[in-house]
């Protein structure tokens, strides 16, 4: 027999102990109308009954042994205890699913100022949204520009010294000026790709913001889409009339409430998981473009080196961020603007906007397949390793000018 | 190119265009031999031969002439 079998016993029996009306009170003024119909006469009704009577105040002072003050007190207190635990039940519940709310809503404000066209700018166009990341990505572009410009001449004299004095490498009954137009072309590469980019990339983010406003205004605000409502006030419940009423509201409502915090604390989840998903690739993207440098030392060979995949990489990852960023929105609006009961419609809104977070985070099947996984943390899918080898593949042939051939 | 001066990007270029005039070189005497000396048994190596010296001395010319252009816009010597 385990403590809490005995305080569940003790639970009940004081429960149903509070629905007796048993009362140790004395009440004088009905003793004296018994005796005075026993001897056929009237009582006086002039007289004060209630100052004497000891069931409205503990005025009885009846001697040591008179315990009906005390029971009274007993019968209240056990009344007053069952409504203040769950009173304090349902506000630690309310206060929680206040604080969520609250705290979701001041991340995504606050933290991040997030509608649509913040989110394209994080997801791919990193340095336009933070002046550290700004000045972080112009003074590594200029470092990795000097650096590729510096080994454009080195590779190009070598390759050609390996193809035309000693015949080894490559194919010597080509032109040499060949090696002309292909350094052209890299160094074009080199010291345009940023200025190229800056230019070219608004047009595609500009076609992401005009799909993102066709859905409609994106509202973050959770207080007013989860409303756990009808909950009783604190001083309702502990008044001595109305207990089985408010308490069955409360009971009702309290259930909805932790339903509808579990299905809260999903939807939150999933959202910050995608959120901070496409941030990660937003960062990965400013490396990406800042090794461009780099990767368009393949340029100098024959076949482009690995120049190419590297752009179709490029391209591949900003399609699957800028789904991923519609999948988002998509979701945001699921669930916006509604108010949160167990109703059957909504809670099926609530499941599509946990469910499309969730493919926002880049758990997508089909589309991981067509355009490879973007920003994925674990090296697997193939435009994470793609893009890894490519840019191996630019440093391979700045780094093996006096590797031997084998 | 700044960065590469660090590293005496100058001295690297310098070797490399003393590696590839004096190979150069080389291989030019030699092909010139090899063509001089030659018997009528390889006429279509002897013509595939000198193809390939033209695209060497073009070679020379292009290296030399990029050196040239790449330090006059770097300062590179200077």
């Amino acid at each position: 027999m385990k403590i809490h079998h005995f305080l569940f016993t003790f639970a009940i029996l004081l429960f149903s102990f509070s629905f007796t009306n048993i009362s140790f009170a004395t009440n004088y003024k009905d003793m004296a109308q018994y005796y005075a119909e026993q001897y056929g006469q009237e009582i006086n009704e002039d007289f004060d009954w209630d100052s004497v009577d000891s069931d409205s105040d503990s005025k009885s002072s009846g001697g040591f042994f008179d315990l009906s003050g005390i029971k009274d007190a007993i019968e209240k207190a056990v009344e007053n205890v069952l409504d203040l635990m769950l009173a304090g039940i349902i506000n630690l519940f309310i206060a929680l699913v206040d604080f969520l709310k609250n705290f979701v809503t001041g991340i995504f404000n606050t933290l991040f100022s997030i509608d649509s066209s913040s989110l394209v700018d994080y997801g791919l166009h990193m340095e336009n949204s933070n002046s550290f990341f700004n000045s972080f990505y112009e003074s590594l572009y200029k470092v990795l520009q000097s650096i590729a410009l510096s080994i454009v001449v080195i590779l190009s004299l070598k390759k050609g010294f390996m193809t035309y004095i000693l015949w080894r490498d490559g194919s010597p009954d080509e032109n040499p000026v060949e090696i002309i137009f292909r350094v052209a072309l890299c160094v074009a590469m080199i010291l345009t790709f940023k200025d190229v980019y800056d230019v070219l990339f608004p047009i595609v983010e500009n076609g992401i913001r005009l799909v993102l406003s066709k859905i409609e205004h994106m509202t973050i605000d959770f207080r007013s889409s989860v409303a756990v409502t009808n909950i009783p006030s604190f001083e309702a419940l502990v008044k001595d009339d109305g207990f089985l009423k408010e308490t069955q509201k409360a009971f009702a409502n309290l259930i909805g409430a932790i339903f509808s915090l579990i299905v809260l604390f999903y939807f939150i989840k999933y959202s910050i998981i995608a959120l901070f998903h496409i941030l990660q690739n937003g960062i990965e993207f400013l490396f990406v473009r800042a090794a461009f440098p780099i990767i368009s030392l393949g340029l100098l060979s024959v076949n482009g080196g690995s120049f190419s995949g590297y752009c179709i990489q490029i391209v591949k990852n900003s399609i699957s961020i800028a789904i991923n960023i519609v999948f988002l929105k998509l979701s945001y609006m699921m669930v916006s603007n509604l108010h949160f009961t167990i109703d059957e419609n909504n809670i099926v809104n609530f499941m599509f906007g946990i469910l499309l977070a969730k493919m926002a985070s880049g758990s997508n099947a089909i589309i991981s397949q067509l355009l490879g996984n973007a920003g994925s943390s674990v090296a697997s899918g193939d435009g994470a390793l793609a893009t890894g080898n490519a840019i191996k593949g630019g440093f391979d042939s700045a780094v093996n000018i006096f590797k031997p051939k084998g | 190119m700044t960065y590469m001066n660090n590293y005496d990007y100058g001295g690297i270029i310098t070797a490399l265009l003393i590696l590839i005039n004096t190979g150069g070189i080389f291989r030019i005497i030699y092909s010139l031999f090899l063509i001089m000396t030659n018997s009528s048994q390889h006429q279509m190596e002897i013509d595939r031969l000198k193809k390939r010296l033209r695209y060497t001395v073009l070679f020379l010319l292009v290296a030399n002439s990029l050196v040239a252009l790449t330090s006059i816009f770097t300062n590179l010597f200077g």
